[in-house]
């Protein structure tokens, strides 16, 4: 008995040291930003920096000496903002007449089909949407711009918008469906007609989902870089009309960061925390908002908010029948062509040579390299963010006390940082990372990057599936005589297999769709085959981008984005697949009835924000 | 649906008018794309011209690849910009400055005016490790002007005197870092494609990072190097008591248009100041 004693404790130590490992890395952050940027905003001035509308840094400008160099980014606050809200005005409508459509209008016919999509898109790799935004948009927005163009606003606001449209739609539709039928047959038996119900009944009752999912949407524009760089013009400008050259605080971070100097580094790391102050504004939007939609609910409390008054504003039930069916459709097209054109021109370029040849220096171009890296990096971080992220996630939720202080205040740091953009954990990579191996980029430092940008997501959706695990089960296993760990490992983590399953390609999508943390931790040049985890190298998304942007391989960069759009495609299909197979496993195995109401985790976890 | 349909169809005729309307006839403004700041282009430029940051027309793009700019040029029917004559393709139009083309004569001569050394820059006080030193010997050797000269780079009057590389007895290992001008990334990447093939299994234990954040990266990668791995790039010279500026060719700053562009193929400084600072807005009425 005192022997397994001790292996219970020594299995706790184990949880609870990974949970630390995990929490010095959230900490690390923290600390990284604030450490960084003090020196800097001292120097500079805070208010200096914050209101200064001249960015005009100097890379050998020094703490030490006065500034020669002029350090403001109001105008590029500025150009996020108009930037998120075009984006918004957008995507956020298009996605909630498309929701609405998928939702209520939609024949049962395409509605699945209709939703599948949807989820696929919202795997695609952001420079994706960059490359269709320079190669299919600019050209059709320059002829309407005075000097042919066509970067500016409302190409970054198109894009952006396209680029937030899959999470609008999904969440919004799912607090759509979340609506008890009650309410609509109430509508119904009471003589309104399906659209009246439907806009005066079901669409408010979903409100604090719809809007829930607006400021998601909001939070993934701020925090975009690789395809707003792509359509911006970035030249440091008030956004003063569509088409005017202007530049986002994260394109201003991936920018400079290649070549900043001390001073320029500080500035742009307190460029990142003037983005993290952003996404916390827009997480505490978004808890008010969630918790409101809880009080509401029980309260009955009816209009009010902006959604409220956007809602009065359709006045006619059947112009919001007809822009769900209109908004619905420009959808499919916007989806549809950014498909179609990654295929069309994709596959004709497909070459031998390119998928699996060798790449010559000054030569023969060959994205085998970038796969080799692309996978060596998704295997270094998933092998150091899974067992990180799931000991963590084992030890919240069931080795503390739920709902202790501490406990909380852990997972309020990881729900922020996984809001964190993916530039900021770039440029903290970059002073690191690249730093401990050696001082040079490297597929290590660039795995390490993303590891720790996993870490928030694992932790997150290993959790979720955990508390998913019903007690009775936990407490069945005890029951019968056997030690916790014992519970754990026969009983609690099999049952939430599933859900780290899910975790897991979750995490692969995200390492073969990022691109902004790669750029300057592991390389951006294309590079012969990656000889050891210490060469450097670009994932296929890197390489995607610097042979856009070149100029001269232009077909192989159509080629290269369709191999990514298979890639993505393949994993969100495995996605699918095992979890199909582990639920049915698991549903004969043991009958575990609650496994079966969990199709689909991803999703699953996206509802579970504003269940009650 | 039906009337779904006749909406659609008028939104799309009422499109296609509105790119009918505005597409033909009128000349559209010139769009000016430039470099970041850190570019060695960007300041050879802007010397030539008599350029100041602040003065750039707020109508500008701006990127920070030479590639970048060539590939807005190329698809941009009224673009203007400038990269390395090195990087110049057939799918740009490169000008001729107050008269004269970019060739490499006229810039050997010095009538080409925006002209720039390409430069190896070397950590003062710190010697290179044996690969590194190996590697930037054959860069500084008359044997690598066949490579520099097929990546389009200018060569000095002093490469006859330069010396023969010779390849190491001893097989070398180790890591170089190769990082900052973008206008230099073809000729080095040729640099070490030639040498790989010149030094055979000398040389094949030596690994490269390449790292082209521009100019200014070169210049602080070598400052900060502590190791004797790093060999900086730097495409305009700025002397700093930190490193050495060691010449390893010629380039000429490149003003590029649209390749269909026929309505200018000559320009001199102050059309160029007048153009970038807004003050000229289309090509017809560059003077």
């Amino acid at each position: 008995m005192k022997h397994s004693k001790a292996k219970e404790n020594a299995v706790k130590c184990v949880f609870a040291a990974t949970a630390i490992i995990c929490i010095i890395a959230v900490v690390a952050i923290f600390i990284f930003l604030i450490t960084e940027s003090i020196p800097a905003f001292r120097k500079i001035g805070f208010f200096k920096f914050l209101f200064g509308d001249t960015w005009n840094p100097i890379a050998s400008d020094k703490y030490d000496a006065p500034l020669s160099g002029t350090y403001g980014v109001f105008k590029m606050i500025v150009g996020t903002l108009a930037a998120t809200c075009g984006s918004v005005v957008f995507g956020g409508t298009l996605g909630f007449f498309t929701a609405i459509f998928i939702a209520k209008f939609c024949p049962v016919k395409i509605k699945r089909l209709f939703t599948a999509v949807i989820h696929l898109l919202a795997g695609i790799p952001s420079v994706i949407f960059g490359f269709f935004g320079m190669k299919v948009l600019l050209p059709i927005l320059g002829v309407f711009s005075s000097n042919g163009s066509g970067s500016g606003l409302l190409a970054v606001s198109l894009v952006l918008g396209t680029m937030i449209l899959p999470t609008v739609v999904s969440l919004s539709k799912t607090s759509i469906d979340a609506v008890p039928e009650s309410y609509y047959e109430g509508a119904r038996a009471l003589g309104a007609t399906h659209e009246q119900a439907v806009f005066k009944t079901v669409v408010p009752a979903a409100k604090s989902g719809i809007v829930a999912s607006i400021i998601l949407g909001i939070g993934r524009s701020v925090g975009e870089t690789m395809a707003v760089i792509m359509v911006a013009g970035n030249k440091v400008n008030y956004p003063g009309g569509f088409f005017q050259s202007f530049r986002v605080l994260t394109a201003n971070i991936v920018m400079e960061m290649g070549y900043a100097g001390e001073v320029q580094l500080g500035a742009l790391i307190a460029t990142g925390v003037v983005l993290l102050i952003f996404i916390l504004i827009v997480n505490v939007l978004l808890g008010l908002v969630t918790s409101r939609g809880k009080k509401e609910k029980s309260v009955k409390k009816r209009s009010g908010g902006f959604m409220g008054a956007f809602m009065y504003k359709i006045k006619s039930d059947r112009i919001g029948k007809a822009a769900s069916y209109v908004c619905a459709f420009v959808t499919v097209v916007a989806l549809f062509s950014i498909i179609a054109f990654v295929v069309v021109s994709g596959v004709p370029h497909l070459s031998f040579q390119l998928l699996f040849g060798e790449y010559v220096i000054a030569g023969a171009i060959s994205i085998l390299p970038s796969i080799a890296a692309t996978f060596m990096t998704i295997a270094v971080s998933l092998l150091l963010a899974i067992p990180i992220g799931v000991a963590t996630a084992v030890y919240l939720n069931e080795y503390t006390k739920k709902g202790s202080r501490a406990v909380k205040i852990i997972r309020g740091a990881i729900d922020i940082l996984s809001g964190i953009p993916s530039i900021v954990y770039a440029l903290f990579g970059m002073v690191t990372f690249v730093v401990w191996f050696g001082g040079r980029m490297s597929v290590l430092a660039g795995s390490f990057t993303i590891a720790i940008m996993l870490l928030p997501t694992v932790v997150r959706s290993t959790e979720e599936s955990l508390k998913s695990v019903p007690d009775s089960l936990r407490e069945g296993s005890l029951a019968l005589g056997a030690g916790k760990v014992r519970t754990l490992f026969k009983v609690v983590l099999p049952s939430a297999l599933p859900g780290i399953m899910s975790a897991i390609i979750l995490s692969m999508g995200r390492v073969v769709s990022e691109s902004a943390p790669f750029m300057y931790t592991m390389g951006s040049t294309i590079m012969p085959m990656p000889e050891s985890f210490l060469s450097s190298g670009t994932t296929l998304a890197v390489a995607l981008y610097k042979l856009a942007g070149e100029g001269r391989h232009t077909d192989e960069a159509y080629a290269t984005a369709f191999v990514l759009l298979v890639i993505v495609l393949a994993l969100n299909l495995l996605a699918s697949f095992i979890e199909k197979k582990l639920n049915k496993k698991l549903q004969g195995d043991k009958n575990a009835v609650h496994s079966s109401k969990r199709k689909s985790f991803g999703r699953k976890k996206r509802e579970g924000q504003r269940e009650n | 649906m039906k009337k779904l349909g006749m909406f659609m169809l008028a939104l799309v005729m009422a499109v296609t008018a509105c790119v009918a309307l505005t597409g033909c006839d009128t000349e559209k403004d010139i769009l000016v794309v430039c470099r970041e700041a850190s570019s060695g282009t960007r300041e050879a430029f802007d010397k030539y011209v008599g350029l100041e940051a602040a003065d750039i027309t707020s109508s500008a793009e701006e990127y920070s690849s030479t590639g970048n700019v060539r590939e807005k040029v190329a698809n941009t029917a009224t673009a203007i910009g400038y990269i390395s004559l090195a990087s110049v393709d057939d799918s740009v139009k490169a000008l001729k400055i107050e008269g004269v083309e970019a060739t490499a004569d006229n810039v050997r001569a010095g009538t080409y005016k925006i002209q720039r050394p390409f430069l190896l820059l070397t950590k003062t006080g710190l010697d290179l490790q044996p690969a590194a030193q190996d590697f930037f010997n054959y860069c500084m050797s008359k044997t690598a002007e066949a490579a520099i000269s097929a990546e389009k780079g200018i060569s000095t009057s002093d490469f006859a005197s330069r010396p023969e590389y010779t390849v190491p007895e001893t097989a070398l290992s180790g890591n170089i870092t190769l990082k900052g001008s973008t206008s230099m990334e073809d000729i080095i990447k040729k640099l070490v494609a030639e040498y790989q093939a010149k030094g055979g299994d000398k040389v094949s234990g030596i690994t490269f990072t390449y790292d082209f954040p521009g100019s200014g990266g070169g210049r602080t990668a070598v400052k900060d190097d502590t190791t004797g791995n790093v060999i900086g790039l730097a495409s305009s010279s700025s002397p700093d008591a930190a490193y050495t500026e060691h010449t390893l060719c010629l380039d000429a700053v490149a003003v590029i248009v649209h390749k269909d562009n026929d309505m200018i193929d000559d320009i001199n400084a102050t059309q160029l100041k007048d153009v970038y600072t807004g003050a000229v807005k289309k090509f017809s009425e560059i003077k």
